[in-house]
């Protein structure tokens, strides 16, 4: 009798321990996953998907460990979630799963138990005897600048992604190849020489470095980390290619269509920072040739993904405006502005409504705050600048997210920008453009476009991203009739469209809206342009040009293209407000406006999976949501 | 075989002094035959008169909408932009030639031994016809990247440095470029030629002045002159085409305009 009693106090005890222990403990939403074999990230991204599971990424760069985060499940619980668990367990391609508990740490080794992958920090900061310069890979505040304000790409490297098995093209002035930081990473087979006319793009020796250019914007995409030489590479694992072809007296069209569509399977990224002369009165653009290329490019590039090029806005300052450079206001471009250390726009920083996104460059007040890179002859410079400085570094964060899904086409990319570009702290410093928010609550910026490039964010969605559907081109609307410009009043004229609805071409979610306008006046650069969406969206296609004198040519069928109508819905009222802004009244006649719209007639990101609820993301769908059952 | 083209090699080169002195005023005769191209597209061109077409148009849009003077700038209006097709494909490929070099290029009347007039009084002379009239700079080295070999036509014993680059590309005979070089008076000769080359680059030369330059490099370099003189022809073929905008890097600290 005793010995029974004395039984069931030992079992009552043990329960009370077992008990005890399991309700101090916590469970997290986190799996550790051990896959039976080293299948990689792209198999552990369909586990975690088939089991609805978000796949976080490998454990130090493990082929078959992996971190898995359940949605669904609570943060913390005291409970295992033996369901899920067994969901992972009976996948034939994984060994164990461990559902992670939380423990407590005090200070300094609190980890935080939510991170999105974006916030991700590096263990280790690259050794580079430049890194602490590039204030635009990680801003700690040198310089006087912002901390923070910075490309955050070390939570993309973080999450295992430097640009392996990418290669982006600077087409330029060659690229010093022989560099010690450059040479690992030189894609000889890519690169060509269209000055000169041989495989080797090695630049032109000049008294006074001209040529260092090309130089200084590849080491921007992709200098080696922890060599010891200069600084790192936004992508410092990806390839480079040199396409020698600014270096000639004279430019041809052929020469320009030639250069960017070479090697267009070898070559996934096209860098480019030239154009026509930013001299605040030209109106050019890519000429037939040139324009094939970049179409092929398109279409065809990358295997039938489309090869990505990306455009320096241009250095034209306040009096430019790139919608009149054909390269920078192309729907097939990806063009880029730059803010300086601070968030401030540039002062050299030429801004259009075609702008997509924004990096860094110089201008701050102290002189040094340039972009640490390589330079000619095996140096390392700080000094380089311009938007030009701007183009390679997006070139290196779309070769993270091109490593981060090689399925990704030229328009996801374009979406990725859209949707994790952070407004952070740019702003302008004369007070003229204001952020703005479009029809489904994307904020935009006429001169940043949606804002700073952010890789952290953006390899973190392209490890997940499902490509958008088809895209569309809808002719909505045209008029053609001549209309004098009042001097002292706008002219405002209106296309109402169903968007081709029923038609093939139907588009119900914007990419790029173009507004293919003729007009003449007795002062091309007095003119602005505005485009007003059905749902309110206002951009300024085309700011005013003071050098701009132009009384002859006007505008021909000039396509001004706008970004910031992203996503919204084409259908309704469209308005084209045109005005003269001058010191002396001018006179002129519109003659003719076609509206193009460019876009997908499906729901672009329906089968995107919500992360977070305060993503871009998560608000275009909830608007395209409620749109859908309006 | 009187039409018969023919590419003679590289190699035949006896009249590389010539062509030489013709690169060093190239970079100036191509700017002023832009700047004369282009001005005459300029006076072709109607003024626009306000008011005046302000007045027609109110009346009548159809008919004036032809009067009103074209673009010099014409935007493309092929297929790309406007299409009306759901898909815009290229269905043909603009196709380039993988040769490379300069040409030369000989036929007709100047090749072989052929005697013209009615009476086959008048022999005829050689021509050569080429492009290398088309100003180009010194060629860069070509060192050879990691895994290639001399065979691959690039440089093996290379020394990456500024004064390596520098003393290559000095032992060509090439364009000095005046804008990034600090000196160029290694070429002694042809200085002259040079400046004047360079004076015709921001203004427009009379047709005497290139007569007259024409007429100076004409002493000893019969062949060159003597096809540039007996066509007459200010625009050569190359020039024809459309008018190409000026390409500026986008770095305010570099470029000099």
């Amino acid at each position: 009798m005793l010995s029974s009693i004395n039984l069931i106090v030992t079992l009552i005890s043990i329960i009370c321990i077992i008990n005890c222990v399991i309700c101090n403990q916590v469970f997290t939403n986190s799996f550790y996953v051990h896959l039976n074999g080293p299948y990689g990230s792209d198999v552990a991204h369909r586990i975690a998907q088939k089991h609805g599971f978000i796949n976080l990424g490998p454990l130090l760069n493990s082929p078959d460990e992996f971190h898995f985060l359940h949605r669904a499940l609570p943060h913390s619980r005291t409970k295992r979630s033996i369901s899920h668990t067994r969901k992972l367990k009976n996948d034939p391609q994984v060994d164990f799963a461990v559902q992670q508990s939380g423990f407590k740490r005090v200070k300094r080794g609190y980890r935080q138990l939510i991170l999105g992958p974006e916030h991700l920090s590096l263990n280790q900061e690259p050794s580079d005897p430049y890194f602490p310069y590039q204030w635009y890979l990680k801003n700690v505040g040198q310089n006087g600048g912002k901390p923070k304000l910075d490309l955050n790409v070390e939570a993309a490297w973080a999450q295992g992604y430097t640009g392996k098995n990418v290669t982006t093209a600077i087409m330029d002035d060659g690229v010093d190849y022989m560099h010690p930081d450059l040479r690992e990473n030189y894609n000889a087979k890519a690169s060509y020489d269209f000055s000169s006319n041989d495989p080797y793009p090695y630049p032109r020796y000049t008294d006074d470095w001209f040529n260092s250019h090309g130089t200084r914007c590849a080491g921007e995409v992709s200098a080696k980390r922890d060599n010891g030489i200069c600084g790192v590479g936004v992508a410092y694992d990806s390839k480079v290619a040199g396409i020698r072809m600014l270096d000639q007296p004279y430019m041809t069209d052929l020469i320009e269509a030639n250069s960017m569509g070479h090697e267009p399977d070898l070559i996934d990224i096209y860098s480019a920072s030239w154009g026509p002369t930013d001299d605040g009165k030209t109106v050019d653009g890519p000429r037939n040739a040139t324009m094939r290329a970049i179409v092929r490019g398109v279409n065809e590039g990358r295997k039938g993904l489309g090869n990505i090029y990306v455009w320096a806005s241009g250095d034209g300052g306040q009096d430019d405006d790139c919608n009149c450079d054909g390269y920078a206001a192309s729907m097939w471009t990806i063009s880029i502005n730059s803010a300086i250390n601070n968030g401030e726009n540039a002062h050299y920083d030429e801004s259009c409504s075609s702008t997509l996104a924004s990096t860094f460059s110089n201008g701050a007040k102290d002189p040094h705050t340039g972009v640490a890179t390589t330079d000619l002859y095996g140096k390392c410079t700080k000094t380089h600048s311009g938007t030009s400085a701007a183009a390679p570094e997006a070139a290196g964060v779309f070769a993270l997210a091109l490593e981060a899904n090689p399925n990704l086409t030229w328009r996801d990319i374009q979406h990725l920008t859209v949707l994790t570009s952070k407004r952070n702290s740019l702003y302008d410093s004369k007070n003229r453009f204001h952020w703005n928010m479009n029809g489904v609550g994307l904020e935009f910026n006429h001169l940043f476009g949606f804002g700073v490039l952010d890789a952290g964010a953006m390899v973190a969605l392209a490890s997940i991203w499902k490509t958008v559907p088809p895209r569309y081109h809808c002719e909505a609307g045209s008029i053609q009739k001549t209309i004098p410009i009042p001097s002292n009043e706008s002219l405002f004229l209106h296309i109402d469209t169903s968007s081709c609805a029923g038609k093939d071409s139907e588009v119900n979610y914007i990419e790029h809206i173009q507004a293919v306008i003729t007009l003449n006046s007795t002062r091309r650069g007095d003119v602005t342009l505005f485009l007003i969406s059905p749902m309110g969206t206002r951009s300024m296609i085309l700011s005013r040009r003071p050098k701009d004198d132009d009384s002859r040519d006007g505008f021909t069928k000039w396509p001004f293209m706008t970004t910031h109508t992203w996503s919204e819905n084409p259908r309704g009222r469209w308005t084209l407000e045109i005005k003269f802004d001058g010191d002396k009244p001018q006179k002129g006649f519109f003659k003719e406006w076609t509206l193009m719209v460019h876009g997908a007639k499906e729901p672009p990101y329906k089968d995107l999976p919500v992360l977070d609820k305060n993503s871009k993301l998560a608000i275009v769908k909830k608007a395209h949501e409620l749109a859908f059952t309006h | 075989m009187l039409f018969r083209f023919l590419i003679v090699p590289l190699a035949i080169l006896p009249l590389a002094y010539g062509y030489g002195k013709l690169i060093q005023i190239g970079d100036g005769l191509l700017q002023e035959l832009y700047n004369r191209y282009g001005s005459n597209v300029k006076d072709d061109l109607y003024e626009t008169d306000f008011d005046k077409q302000g007045s027609l148009n109110i009346n009548n849009d159809e008919g004036t909408l032809s009067k009103i003077p074209r673009a010099k700038f014409q935007t493309r209006m092929d297929d790309i932009l406007l299409g009306r097709e759901p898909s815009l494909r290229d269905a043909e490929y603009l196709e380039h030639s993988s040769l490379f070099g300069h040409k030369y290029v000989q036929g007709g009347a100047g090749e072989g031994r052929q005697l013209l007039k009615p009476d086959g009084s008048v022999e005829n002379y050689q021509v050569i016809k080429s492009d290398t009239i088309l100003p180009a700079y010194c060629d860069p080295p070509n060192p050879c990247p990691i895994g290639y070999t001399t065979d691959d036509g690039c440089l093996e014993s290379f020394e990456n440095s500024a004064s390596f680059s520098r003393d290559y590309q000095s032992s060509q005979k090439c364009m000095c470029d005046r804008e990034h070089m600090f000196d160029c008076s290694g070429n002694t000769e042809e200085n002259q030629l040079d400046a004047l080359a360079r004076s015709i680059q921001n203004e427009v030369i009379s047709d005497s002045d290139l007569d007259d330059l024409v007429d100076r490099m004409q002493e000893g370099h019969k062949v060159v002159a003597k096809k540039f003189h007996a066509s007459k022809k200010r625009n050569p073929d190359y020039l024809l085409g459309e008018k190409l905008p000026i390409v500026a890097k986008k770095a305010p600290h570099l470029a000099k305009n």
